[in-house]
């Protein structure tokens, strides 16, 4: 296992590598700092240039994007209060108060301090885990991988918050589009409507780039403006938020393991672990009056936490092919391109190219860091970049990544197509997630079922792993019926009893 | 009082109800069509296919429930005028449409023209006419484009499309 965590190092020290890895980082920069696109987009972006490149260097660079977007995600909410992923919301809340009380240097300290602290410790818990989870994936069988694929399905779409059995249904309607292509038993042509273009199968590039790109895009075209009127001035007291950091190292060590063990968990995310770490924050905090008007601890907590989950998602994501996420999900996708399969073969013949993974995220993070520390106000003047510019260039790349697959234009056709179904799904209230995970798990699952069918009949379905996974997946959708199902009466409580108070104040007046 | 969230449940519930039930009917085709091939390879779409149509059905049936005419309305928007809804869906509905119609001559300009000339000229005119930036930026950044595909083709080593002209 040392070895190969050594190999996994190895792997990364070479100006190939190293430049892809380079490249990540300062895309995974730009991406943060810009709310008009997020993560999802991005790594769907990135991933048509990942087809002619080792394993190593595909996911040098997909990671180390990654693994730096939270960096300056955080930027933005703390210098004006616009959190630039998801994943950075909480900063906003003692961050933007501290940038307006002159110390938006020390809250920037702070944070980037913080992120690599977490980004360590997640890390290291990715390092971790695989020796104690390597003998559990390698005894699995085809049954039990296929009950995995369901149940990582069923967790995406079961915590589709209220709308669990779009989320199913989304997840099994990608599953269905992945049998789209020539059989691969029997090579009869399924769903391909004549068109030879489609015998290989709908690409993922395509998938992921109409998904989640096109409506980012479209999003991005109706606020039309920059997100900052003017680029901040002068950024002074980076060193004393760092000490910061020293003087609280026992809540940002916390703050780190719960941001991995969230991280963990499928269909919770960043975007929840943030808000746990800064509860964590006020709570562990004896003067909590301080909290909401620039408190360090506040900023500190959720910096540590978003830059651990990296580490924490990637273990369900390549152990078992349950993704935690949507980046994830489209990780699995780019795993997929690489002709990589998520589990046992990932910790036998891919053991040091997983350990790579470890490494990559220390490593992007060491650097981003360290880019950021001195060129943190110059990287702040790219919110300031109008949308007339931005959208052109992602237009460039969303046809770039359709065309350079395959180089048809059929696949041109398909990520317009799915381009309006995302925009569809978005406005419908439907879940992408899940349409996203379907496609990029139909195929193992086929090949799981069929594998396990002509292995041993139906009876695998009555082995008692099999039965637990599938036990699992019924309480998962379960609870996520039951969960929509509360979550509505509450609303509709909350509804009625606003409207009695408006009556009542009508009657009053 | 109550015509509107009765109206309003009725929007709701053709929101729900429409996609739902084009999921339905391309769901049992793909049925129909899965059980005419051999069992080796009808075996997953059928699975799939099947499954499809339960959790439809099931996701139909609680939409009507949660339309049924007695209860509150948990999602019911805002009280707004009709001036400032007219005036948002307007705009916005215009917005989506130059969205719409850049993003799809973006696609076709790179079948006809090939990458580096579709691109670099619907940018321009994107810029220059849509977001009416000055001539001087939108050549900018129309030229960075092509700049942006040479670097890429040498660093990447991708061949990119020449267009139906050449």
């Amino acid at each position: 296992m040392l070895n190969a965590l050594v190999q996994g190092l190895g792997s990364l020290l070479t100006v190939e590598v190293g430049s892809y890895l380079m490249i990540g980082v300062l895309v995974g920069l730009v991406v943060g700092i810009l709310p008009g696109l997020g993560s999802p987009g991005a790594l769907a972006l990135m991933l048509p240039f990942t087809f002619g490149l080792e394993p190593v260097s595909a996911f040098a660079m997909m990671l180390s994007m990654l693994a730096v977007t939270s960096i300056t995600g955080d930027i933005t909410s703390i210098l004006i209060g616009v959190p630039g992923e998801p994943s950075s919301a909480a900063l906003v809340v003692d961050g933007y108060p501290m940038t307006k009380q002159g110390q938006a240097g020390r809250a920037l300290g702070a944070s980037l301090a913080a992120n690599l602290v977490g980004a360590i410790f997640g890390a290291a818990v990715l390092a971790a885990v695989i020796p104690v989870v390597r003998p559990i994936v390698l005894s699995l069988r085809s049954g039990e991988l296929f009950a995995l694929t369901v149940l990582g399905l069923s967790f995406l779409g079961a915590l589709s918050r209220g709308r669990t059995l779009k989320g199913l249904a989304a997840g099994a309607i990608g599953m269905l589009i992945a049998t789209i292509g020539l059989d691969p038993q029997t090579g009869i042509g399924r769903f391909t409507f004549g068109q030879l273009g489609l015998w290989d199968g709908v690409a993922i590039v395509s998938v992921a780039m109409g998904l989640f790109a096109i409506p980012e895009l479209l999003d991005l075209s109706l606020r039309g403006t920059a997100i900052a009127e003017r680029a901040p001035g002068r950024l002074g007291g980076l060193r004393t938020g760092a000490r910061d950091v020293s003087r609280h190292l026992g809540l940002t060590l916390r703050c780190s393991a719960l941001g991995a063990i969230v991280g963990m968990l499928p269909g919770m995310g960043g975007s929840v672990g943030q808000w746990i770490a800064y509860g964590h924050a006020v709570q562990s905090t004896p003067d909590k009056s301080r909290f909401g008007k620039g408190a360090i601890e506040g900023v500190i907590g959720p910096g540590a936490a978003n830059n651990s989950k990296e580490g924490g998602s990637l273990i369900p994501t390549v152990l078992f092919g349950i993704p935690g996420g949507t980046t994830m999900a489209i990780l699995l996708g780019g795993m997929l391109i690489q002709g990589l399969v998520p589990g046992p073969s990932m910790l036998q013949e891919q053991l040091p190219l997983t350990m790579s993974f470890v490494w990559v995220i220390v490593i992007a993070n060491i650097i981003g860091v360290a880019i950021c520390t001195p060129l943190i106000g110059q990287l702040a003047r790219l919110t300031t970049v109008r949308a007339s510019i931005v959208i052109p260039i992602i237009t460039f790349f969303v046809y770039l990544g359709a065309y350079a697959q395959s180089r048809l234009t059929l696949d041109i056709w398909l990520t317009l197509i799915f381009g309006g179904i995302g925009v569809a799904m978005v406005a419908l209230d439907w879940p992408r997630p899940p349409l996203m995970l379907g496609i990029v798990l139909g195929e193992l699952a086929e090949r799981y079922l069929f594998r396990a069918v002509a292995g041993d009949g139906y009876n695998w379905m009555l082995r008692p792993s099999v039965l637990v996974i599938l036990l699992l997946t019924l309480v998962v959708i379960f609870s996520g019926v039951r969960g929509d199902v509360v979550e509505r009466r509450r609303t509709v409580r909350g509804a009625g009893e606003h409207e009695t108070e408006s009556a009542e104040a009508r009657d009053g007046d | 009082m109550t015509a509107r969230p009765d109206r309003w449940k009725r929007g709701l519930l053709l929101k729900e109800l429409v996609p739902a039930l084009i999921l339905l009917v391309i769901a049992t085709w793909a049925l129909q069509t899965a059980n005419s091939w051999p069992s080796r390879a009808s075996l997953f779409p059928r699975w799939i296919s099947l499954a499809i149509i339960v959790l439809l059905s099931a996701h139909l049936l609680a939409s009507v429930w949660r339309a049924r005419p007695a209860g509150n309305t948990p999602t019911e928007p805002a009280a707004r005028t009709a001036v400032d809804i007219s005036v948002d869906l307007v705009g916005k509905l215009r917005q989506i449409m130059e969205f719409t119609v850049y993003f799809v001559a973006f696609g076709a300009a790179v079948v006809i023209l090939g990458l580096a000339t579709g691109a670099g000229l619907t940018s321009l005119l994107y810029t220059r006419f849509v977001h009416r930036e000055s001539w001087l930026l939108s050549v900018l950044v129309s030229l960075s484009m092509v700049g942006l595909i040479w670097l890429l083709d040498a660093v990447f080593g991708l061949r990119f499309r020449l267009g139906l002209f050449y």
